[in-house]
């Protein structure tokens, strides 16, 4: 089971986590992944200058768009099923 | 030890019919350590009773506010209240209720209806003494009250409601006593049973009330308490004293922001997991963490709860809705007495220049918040650290 945790912390939240949340979950269910990718939230990650702050699995990423969500999902998801 | 009282009051009124003004007033008070219900129903309708009847309740709760015995207040009001032109006579009936936080109530009724005492779901016979002051015959009580116990004095519009119409005798005390065992239960407020009892008058007055028609009502119930932790404290070395204090507190627990969470479940030894279907674009969701009753995050969820609680709101509305806002103004609405730790460590990338300037006003938020629920009759405690 692969994990995407997305900030919801107040600096995250102004930067657009509720978009990225709708984004994956959409993105998720399209790829009907849903038995293999977990989608969850989390209070601050302490890097708050940086969000919005993801994680997938246990690596970090910082997006700034929901195009950049599209690009990391394609990358680390989609190109990485087992 | 077992848990304090808290006096819950409600009321509502109806005018008699083609009249603007109701001739009935009531006067709710808090003081230190209980509440003082005041009703007193004016001679005739309109503006005249409005007057006699504000008179008396503005009178007698001064008075019995500094604790002056009833004696005093019967003959301040005797002498105080205008003669009636047509009736010759200065009149105005009322009901004093005073309950104390300990349990101890006084009761004194002059030509009112007799006040309804529920124990335990049945109303319960009270034990007047008639006593005569001046030229008035008062009935005068003592009661003990506990949780659970309901008083409720109404003016004679509600006795007298259908008579001559749909009830020949009107509603009737005994009806009224039987009607009121059937509303009564825990969850109901003491406004809304107030509510009842008016527009029950109504209909059996078919919307052409008879008389003014007054309903007020004191519940007795346990009183509720509840913290907030809202900020990590600056100084972190009050971390765990200001955890603790929070922790051992009774009644709900409720923290406001992630990082806040985040220090509580890092001493409980436990995590914070989020709930995201209570998501919405403008309230992140809220959170979850065993032994707290609510986790919201931090900055727009106060500032949206204080827009909330600006807005009047009702609390059965707001069980309606799941986001952290609306579930954050739900428990300050809720409790009685609230005590808030407010920390003002200050998150580095709040004063990040590309962020809105409403970051950095969490704490100007919550003392808006403070001063709303003061202004709402609740004991808030703010600590700041």
């Amino acid at each position: 089971m692969r994990v995407i945790t997305v900030c919801v912390g107040s600096a995250c939240h102004l930067k657009g986590s509720h978009d990225l949340i709708n984004y994956f979950k959409d993105a998720i269910k399209d790829a009907k992944l849903e038995n293999k990718v977990e989608l969850k939230g989390t209070f601050c990650m302490d890097m708050c200058t940086d969000g919005a702050n993801i994680l997938i699995d246990d690596e970090v990423f910082h997006l700034s768009s929901v195009d950049e969500a599209r690009a990391i999902f394609e990358r680390e998801i989609l190109q990485k099923l087992d | 030890m077992t848990t304090p009282l808290y006096i819950e009051a409600g009321e509502a009124h109806i005018s008699k019919y083609g009249e603007i003004l109701c001739g009935d007033s009531l006067v709710v008070s808090s003081f230190d350590g209980g509440r003082l219900m005041v009703l007193s129903d004016g001679l005739g309708s309109g503006v005249k009773a409005n007057v006699l009847a504000t008179l008396t309740t503005k009178i007698a709760t001064r008075l019995m506010e500094r604790g002056l015995p009833l004696e005093e207040v019967v003959e301040t009001l005797t002498d105080t209240l205008p003669v009636c032109q047509v009736r010759k006579i200065a009149y105005s009936t009322f009901t004093l209720l005073k309950v104390l936080d300990d349990g101890s109530a006084y009761l004194a009724e002059f030509d009112n209806p007799p006040t309804f005492f529920l124990k335990r779901g049945y109303v319960s016979q009270v034990t007047y003494k008639d006593r005569i002051i001046g030229t008035r015959k008062i009935r005068e009580a003592r009661l003990h009250v506990e949780a659970g116990d309901w008083l409720v004095t109404v003016s004679d519009g509600e006795i007298h409601a259908g008579i001559g119409g749909l009830l020949n005798l009107g509603w009737d005390w005994e009806k009224i006593a039987k009607f009121l065992e059937t509303q009564v239960h825990e969850d109901i407020s003491a406004k809304q049973v107030a509510q009842i009892l008016v527009d029950q008058a109504n209909e059996l007055y078919q919307s052409k009330p008879g008389d003014d028609t007054t309903a007020g009502v004191l519940k007795i119930r346990p009183k509720r308490f509840a913290v907030f932790m809202i900020g990590p404290p600056v100084n972190p070395q009050n971390d765990d004293l200001v955890v603790k204090h929070f922790i051992e507190f009774p009644g709900r627990k409720v923290i406001s922001g992630g990082t806040t969470a985040a220090i509580v479940a890092k001493r409980l030894k436990r995590e914070v997991s989020v709930d995201l279907s209570t998501m919405t674009s403008k309230i992140p969701p809220v959170g979850k963490l065993e032994g707290v009753d609510l986790v919201t995050e931090g900055v727009h969820t106060v500032n949206r709860t204080l827009e909330i609680l600006q807005d009047s709101p009702d609390i059965g509305e707001l069980r309606k809705r799941r986001d952290g806002a609306s579930q954050l103004a739900r428990e300050f609405l809720y409790a009685d007495s609230i005590t808030i730790f407010l920390g003002q460590a200050i998150n580095p990338a709040h004063l990040n220049p590309n962020l809105p300037q409403e970051m950095g006003f969490k704490s100007r938020s919550v003392q808006a918040i403070v001063s709303l629920l003061k202004e709402m009759g609740k004991e808030v405690a703010l600590e700041i650290y």
